[in-house]
């Protein structure tokens, strides 16, 4: 009977209830639909994975996936229980101008395996298809597999050309292996010695392959005794430099689509709770009749309870299935953006029995625990309501308590701003977003008496606001996701402004030069970035018109457990080209002491994740163990302003990371020199290095607003989606307000309000409650985005505030049109309502 | 004056089909104060929703003041009712969450006056229905009898050639339905309305000029008092 009965009430208000199970709907697609995206990142990352070969007993390599000594294979020759050993290079090669295009597919990159001939063919399980496997002597050979032979339309016996540090090169294809069994980065095989040379590093390997003999009783045990004596910095395993990062990516990924999706539906259990209250309150004579016919206390809680457990399941089920189906329509659309990013597709997406679980216990668990309020208040109403008169829906609630608490908690957040503590403050933040919450009631009166005050308002304005101040606190209680959505907006605009803008500073301000010679993987920020030895520079600084050029070097490092990236600058010309800012030490002496002995520049960002200081000792995993470097300043540069990052002099890159390659240059032309004869002359000097992209100042400048703009447009697609829910407790709560007063904008129409009056009554009820929301969701966004701001600041990466002024226009954009959207319903309602009906009976 | 020419009110279709009016003709001057007598289910309710444009009729003709009602869309229609009729109910419907002064100025401000203005006049008939020190008092603080009294002000605020009140005593006490019956009187006798009020107490009709009875939709006899 109690489901019966729920089942019927809702039933009964079917527009009600579709709105309150949309929100429902809302989050769990959130919640359920996004995190299913994780799997799909995830296995994009698998396929990016370097060295994609199975079977492998052994695969050592050092962790920050830098090269080594290719000598050091030969230790591991006659270690008991190794059958076999084989040094690889193996890394991504990004093609450039180079890539292999035709009609329906585009090959950007390839990962190359660099391999012995002798130990190779019997160290990796695999046969040719066609043509043979590398033999000793080979040069300028490759292996490809059949998958690069069908998108490319080579065939054995062809060449195919690509860049090297050294200029392009032609390699012909002696071999065919079978299609690779993940879709990722194409993979090449060729010799170990071609593979140096095209990766610019004479004698060096990235790995060390092997098998054991079948003697080996635990092969972990052996695995880890051969990690033991390779010592600090070397890894078992795959190799997956970069891994960790993206681990950390997807976990982020995780968490963000999580707490979006909770705050979406913690909007849906606050639409909930409000609903409920509200239709506990217009069925007390419903109630109370049906104790007086025997129902018990519990029957009540029940009937209510059941109801809004029957539109958690209705609004989880349509949310599993809205999110399965969206995110199955979304991957072809976003898949091409995401392939020509990072060059491997998205997976398919998967739903972990997890993430059914996450979405059937918040799905089910918020509109329970919404509904528990009014379900309790329900069941104490008494059988003698049935037979007592009702009285007027009067609301003369006082907000006394909520206003001081609010009060209070506002000064203390003021208060926190002129500590100049950053976590304070940024928790301060947080307390004043919650003191507007309980302020918000206590603010229509006046509000609204200031708008009669001010502005000269047709009278329909006059009876909503009135409507407004007696309905004060579900008036507020509307505002208050508005608010909630709008300091979401203000403050991701605020921050996103901050540092568009503060990004774009640190490049004025580091970056002096002409021209930037950059490899289209710098560009894109992903891997396979090969770089191009001392040979490129040299033919820069020949080239007519110019006045002289920095060389930029990278390499991953790690002291201790703290990764980051590590950059090789020649001080000198480094200082004047580019240029790090300051934050501490004297920019002076540090470029010149940074070409004596171990020292190091690092940015705020490393000096906060290691506590670092100038004049600390920091030891670094390099490539031949342990090294001591000397923190002598702190400075941020614009392309490292976000990560951990440490500069060091080109020798000392080149001694403890092994890296010799230069990925990016800098060049100034000479006074008078013409700009397009010198970029025409660089640009023919670049011809053999198809990698590497010439770029005017301007052009790199735009080209980094785009992409801080594409960045950007990601955090306005969440921002879009937590709206919503706003837009649908205005119209749910506008609905409510019509529903409520039926009887009296029945007697309105009777007395003579024409349908023109009632839409502008319910309109402007709309627009003054969504605007007030707008109004302190302003307030609390620009403190959040500030404090956020602060927070930054103290992580090591400086950033002046910006106004987001863009988000205050966009707020009450949107503040408009959701309070015109949302009154659209309500209106239809009010204005189609059957006068005769709804003022004929009590 | 009302002029009301074979109306007809037919509600649902098929086999529910009720005819709640079936050709029912009636001329009322101004000045005069009718009542609609009747039992329950007559169609006496409906013949006042029809007067008041409250409802289209399904057939026939209302005349008010020479105008076809019928010939006017929606907007139209409720002009009419703001300027020239005023609505009495039996469940007085007041809105609850205004005051009387509030509830009186309701159709002067959906009219376009001005707040103050309006509050003004709605005080002026306050007084002159007895409730001069009742203003602020919301619906619920008031007794049955005062909250029709506030109805009453307000139906006659915007100075309407018409009333209609459906049942006005229907809902109160034997006292307070005498004081409202004999208020309504001297609406149409004092200020000189045109009054049709539908009641099915003979004591109440005892206090209109002309008492019309209706009898399954149909008119089935008319007695002047006067």
């Amino acid at each position: 009977m109690t489901l019966k009965l729920a089942f019927r009430y809702l039933m009964g208000r079917k527009y009600r209830t579709a709105l309150t199970t949309l929100s429902i709907v809302f989050g769990v697609i959130i919640i359920f639909g996004m995190n299913g995206m994780i799997p799909a990142i995830q296995s994009a990352f698998d396929q990016s994975l370097t060295l994609s070969i199975h079977g492998l007993d052994l695969i050592l390599s050092h962790e920050l996936g830098i090269t080594f000594d290719e000598e050091r294979a030969k230790e591991l020759e006659a270690w008991e229980g190794i059958e076999i050993i084989s040094p690889v290079l193996e890394d991504v090669l990004s093609l450039g101008r180079y890539r292999f295009a035709n009609n329906d597919s585009t090959i950007g990159k390839i990962s190359i395996n660099g391999v012995e001939p002798l130990t190779s063919k019997q160290a990796i399980p695999l046969s040719t298809e066609k043509g043979r496997w590398i033999a000793p002597g080979d040069k300028n050979v490759v292996l490809v597999r059949s998958s690069f032979i069908d998108k490319t339309g080579y065939q054995l016996g062809d060449s195919i050309t690509l860049p090297t540090s050294k200029g392009t090169k032609k390699f012909k294809i002696i071999g065919v292996l079978p299609k690779k069994p993940t879709i990722g980065n194409e993979e090449v095989f060729m010799t170990l010695d071609d593979a140096q040379e095209l990766f610019n590093a004479e004698g060096k390997i990235s790995a060390i392959i092997g098998q054991f003999s079948d003697k080996v009783e635990d092969e972990e045990v052996l695995r880890r005794s051969i990690k033991d004596y390779f010592g600090e910095g070397y890894a078992v395993g795959a190799l997956d430099a970069g891994g960790n990062e993206w681990e950390a990516i997807v976990r982020m990924g995780n968490v963000i689509f999580t707490v979006f999706g909770l705050v979406a539906l913690g909007m849906g259990g606050v639409i909930m709770y409000n609903t409920f209250k509200i239709s506990v309150a217009e069925r007390k004579k419903d109630i109370g009749m049906l104790r007086t016919l025997g129902a018990k206390k519990k029957d009540i809680l029940q009937i209510v309870l059941i109801e809004g457990l029957i539109q958690g399941i209705i609004g989880t089920l349509i949310g599993i299935a809205a999110g399965f189906l969206l995110l199955k329509a979304m991957i072809p659309i976003i898949n091409p953006i995401w392939k020509d990013f990072f060059n491997s597709e998205l997976g398919e997406v998967s739903f972990s029995i997890w993430l059914y679980l996450m979405a059937v216990i918040f799905g089910l668990g918020i509109p329970i625990i919404s509904v528990l309020g009014p379900a309790r208040k329900a069941m104490k109403i008494e059988a003698l309501e049935a037979i007592r008169p009702q009285v007027g829906g009067i609301n003369n609630q006082s907000f006394r308590k909520r206003l001081i608490g609010g009060l209070v908690l506002l000064a203390l957040a003021t208060i926190t701003l002129v500590t100049g503590q950053a976590y304070l403050e940024f928790s301060g933040a947080l307390l004043a977003v919650f003191a507007l919450i309980l302020i918000s009631p206590s603010l229509i009166g006046p509000m609204t008496k200031f708008i009669k005050k001010t502005i000269s308002l047709p009278n329909e304005w006059l009876i909503a606001l009135g409507n407004i101040t007696r309905q004060s606190k579900r008036s507020a209680n509307t505002a208050v996701t508005m608010l909630v959505s709008v300091a979401i907006i203000v403050s991701t605009l605020g921050m996103a402004t901050t540092f568009t803008v503060g990004l774009m500073n640190y490049l004025d301000k580091s970056m002096n030069s002409d021209y930037l010679i950059l490899p289209e993987a710098l560009i894109l920020g992903s891997e396979g970035n090969i770089g191009a030895g001392d040979e490129l520079k040299q033919r820069i600084e020949r080239v007519e018109g110019v006045k002289e050029l920095t060389a930029i070097r990278q390499s991953d490092a790690k002291a201790g457990e703290l990764s980051f990236s590590m950059i090789g600058i020649d001080p000198k010309s480094y200082e004047r080209l580019s240029g790090l800012t300051f934050q501490k030490g004297d920019e002076k002496t540090a470029y010149d002491n940074l070409m004596v002995g171990k020292k190091i520049i690092i940015n705020g960002a490393l000096a906060l994740q290691g506590s670092y200081d100038i004049g600390d000792i920091i030891t670094l995993t390099a490539v031949n163990g342990l090294v001591d470097y000397e923190v002598i300043g702190i400075g941020i540069d614009y392309l490292n302003s976000k990560a951990p990052t440490a500069y060091i002099s080109h020798n000392n890159i080149e001694e403890d990371y092994n890296t010799y390659n230069n990925v990016m240059f800098m060049v100034n032309r000479q006074e008078g020199a013409s700009h397009e004869a010198t970029e025409e002359s660089l640009n023919k000097s670049l011809e053999d290095y198809p990698s590497f992209s010439l770029l005017s100042y301007e052009e790199w400048r735009d080209f980094q607003k785009q992409g801080n703009e594409t960045r950007n447009f990601f955090m306005y697609f969440l921002m879009a989606i937590l709206a919503i829910p706003s837009l649908i407790a205005l119209a749910n709560n506008l609905s409510m307000n019509v529903i409520e007063r039926t009887r009296e904008i029945a007697m309105l129409r009777a007395v003579g309000m024409t349908k023109k009056q009632v839409r502008k009554m319910i309109l402007s009820e709309s627009l003054v409650i969504s605007l007030m929301g707008v109004l302190l969701g302003i307030i609390g966004g620009i403190w959040l985005s500030y404090s956020f701001v602060s927070l930054m600041n103290v992580s090591g990466f400086v950033l002046e505030f910006y106004f987001p002024m863009l988000g205050l226009i966009i707020s009450l954009i949107v503040g408009v049109l959701f309070g015109v959207l949302a009154a659209m319903l309500p209106i239809k309602r009010a204005t189609n309502l059957d006068i005769v009906e709804a003022i004929a009976y009590e | 004056m009302i002029k009301v020419k074979d109306l007809k009110k037919i509600y649902g279709s098929g086999e529910s089909k009720v005819t709640a009016l079936n050709g029912v003709s009636l001329s009322i001057e101004e000045g005069e104060f009718v009542a609609i007598m009747g039992p329950s289910g007559c169609g006496k309710s409906t013949f006042l929703h029809l007067l008041g444009g409250l409802q289209k009729p399904t057939r026939g003709e209302i005349g008010l003041r020479g105008r076809s009602l019928s010939k006017l869309n929606d907007d139209e229609i409720t002009l009419v009712r703001r300027k020239e009729i005023g609505f009495i109910f039996q469940f007085f419907n007041l809105i609850p969450i205004l005051n009387a002064v509030e509830n009186v100025a309701m159709p002067l401000i959906l009219d376009g006056m001005k707040t103050k203005e309006a509050n003004i006049k709605a005080k002026e008939w306050l007084e002159k229905v007895g409730l001069g020190n009742r203003f602020k008092h919301l619906p619920n603080q008031l007794s049955g009898g005062q909250q029709q009294r506030v109805a009453i002000a307000r139906a006659l605020v915007h100075n309407p050639a018409f009333i209609l009140a459906d049942e006005p005593t229907g809902n109160l006490d034997t006292r307070s339905a005498e004081e409202i019956a004999g208020l309504l009187r001297d609406v149409c006798g004092k200020w000189g309305k045109t009054i049709v009020m539908v009641t099915h107490d003979p004591r109440m009709s005892s206090y209109a000029n002309r008492i019309v009875h209706l009898k399954d939709g149909a008119i089935i006899s008319e007695n002047r008092l006067i």
